[in-house]
């Protein structure tokens, strides 16, 4: 089990792993939504993780670089050939 | 269509590079259970999907595939990273180095190319929801072998995480399974082709 606190790692980096969380999450509630279509409890958590994951990613789009295949436009930079694949020790 | 988010679904920072562990695990990429065929098969199946719900849960579970296709190129990356020649012999790599040097290429352990071959889609959903239970199966249990054959805890944790996902996958098409005989005659043990209807399929 992966845990945030462990994650002896710069800010951003942190940053990113809150966002891999918490998107996993609904990565497990969207399957499960589409064969319990009637579980209100379902539904209503994949909504409040969605408006917490839009926060976490709008924070990391304006103050890390653009994540969103649509948000690089939002900072007026063009970072995404820096950055290079996200996961740590990836593409360069 | 797809948004593509800069991020892997889970972490992959595999410190010690290892090509032999690279020959095993590339056949989940492109190997006769691997992700590719995973997507693919999933992907294409949901055309002759009736049930809207099922459908969508083939375009999402198709999705999530792709995700593990890149967590898995990541693996073949970081495992193959700055390597001498030398290792690449010792580790057994040299086989594929020839061909694709340290590229990523979809192809199972033993060397055969990815087909389409590998997986189907019948047009049937009931025949293409068994196939893919079976497919989560035979996925998961390629994941067991690989983690009896690799001891690095970095390749082993998101090695895990992929074999874990295999067996919610399977849940999940068990329950649209059920639903889609839902919409079928439950007292019809035989189910025929419901996106097909011809009568009782047995002919023209």
């Amino acid at each position: 089990m992966l845990r945030y606190e462990d994650c002896r790692c710069n800010g951003d980096t942190a940053l990113l792993l809150q966002i891999q969380q918490i998107s996993f999450a609904m990565d497990e509630l969207r399957l499960f939504i589409d064969t319990h279509p009637a579980c209100e409890e379902a539904i209503s958590l994949f909504n409040e993780y969605a408006e917490q994951r839009n926060e976490l990613v709008c924070r990391y789009n304006s103050d890390v670089m653009p994540i969103s295949g649509y948000a690089t436009e939002q900072s007026g930079k063009w970072r995404w050939g820096k950055a290079g694949m996200l996961a740590k020790g990836g593409m360069k | 269509m797809w948004e593509y988010e800069k991020r892997l679904q889970y972490p992959i920072n595999i410190k010690t590079p290892d090509a032999r562990a690279a020959k095993i695990i590339v056949s989940q990429y492109g190997g006769p259970d691997g992700e590719l065929g995973a997507s693919l098969r999933y992907l294409s199946q949901r055309y002759a999907m009736k049930n809207k719900n099922v459908a969508g849960l083939l375009t999402d579970i198709g999705t999530e595939e792709l995700a593990h296709l890149e967590m898995i190129g990541e693996i073949l990356k970081q495992l193959t990273k700055n390597l001498s020649t030398d290792e690449i012999i010792k580790q057994g790599f040299d086989t594929y180095f020839v061909d694709h040097t340290v590229g990523v290429y979809p192809q199972a352990a033993s060397g055969t190319p990815y087909t389409a071959a590998f997986m189907q889609s019948k047009g049937d959903p009931i025949t293409d929801l068994m196939e893919d239970m079976a497919a989560e199966q035979k996925a998961r249990t390629t994941y067991d072998n690989i983690l009896k054959l690799v001891d690095n805890p970095d390749v082993i944790e998101p090695i895990k995480f992929l074999r874990q996902r295999e067996i919610v996958h399977f849940q999940r098409f068990g329950e649209a399974l059920e639903m889609v005989k839902e919409d079928l005659d439950p007292r019809n043990y035989y189910y025929y082709n419901p996106s097909y209807p011809n009568g009782c399929n047995t002919g023209r």
